[in-house]
């Protein structure tokens, strides 16, 4: 009788337990499937990001050879307005 | 008399079978007994993992999430603002092909340009070597 009741509070916590594991192994499954896609998205931001750095480098690489692209960079504010200079007042 | 021999001899075996029989059901019960707490061990190491885990992936998530959050932001704010100034280069490409060529590696070919821009000048960082020949082209 002693024997049987310790079987079945066995029974019953191993019962528990499998349950247990199985939601956390969910729960664990899902968040990490969903961690690698914010991940991938943020590393797509990254990615542009490096791409638009490189193109804004190579803009103003550009410019050097050609001034003709300053406009278009001085508007967006890629590349300092060149100031005038002025005459020192007499 | 043969047949009282036979009858009248004893069994020396037959109470013994249920002796072992009892201690062996009972070895067995000890041992499944044994395996079953072996069992739960087991099974509490595994669900303390996964909980582990979970929480972990849980941390790392709302953690994305902020991130993701403020990159979308970021993006929004941005987008308008990149869309025009590659608009503007695609542009300044019609009336000066060399460009096309610099725009082309980041947003493709863009509207206009030629398919291979002649005479590009190279960028400073991938200057090859003047001896290079030069591609030939059809």
């Amino acid at each position: 009788m002693k024997n049987n009741g310790l079987d079945k509070i066995l029974h019953w916590t191993l019962l528990a337990i499998v349950l247990l594991t199985a939601v956390f192994a969910f729960q664990w499954f899902n968040r990490s499937r969903e961690v690698r896609s914010l991940q991938t998205k943020v590393v797509e931001f990254q990615n542009r990001q490096a791409m638009l750095q490189n193109l804004v480098n190579e803009c103003l690489e550009y410019s050097k050879r050609n001034p003709a692209i300053d406009s278009i960079l001085e508007a967006n504010n890629v590349k300092p307005k060149a100031t005038p200079t002025m005459k020192p007042a007499k | 008399m043969s047949d009282l021999n036979l009858s009248s001899t004893p069994t020396p075996t037959s109470p013994a079978p249920t002796t072992s029989g009892s201690s062996e059901l009972t070895e067995l019960r000890g041992q499944i007994q044994t395996l079953r707490i072996a069992l739960l061990v087991v099974a509490i190491c595994l669900a303390g993992f996964f909980y582990l885990e979970a929480r972990r992936s849980g941390n790392a998530l709302t953690l994305l999430r902020q991130q993701v959050a403020q990159v979308d932001e970021a993006n929004k704010s941005v987008e308008p603002a990149v869309n025009r100034f590659i608009g503007q280069l695609a542009e300044f490409t019609k009336t000066h092909p060399d460009f096309g060529a610099v725009l082309g590696k980041y947003v493709g070919r863009p509207a206009g340009a030629p398919a291979a821009a002649p005479a590009i000048a190279p960028a400073p960082a991938a200057a090859k070597p003047a001896a290079a020949p030069a591609p030939v082209k059809k």
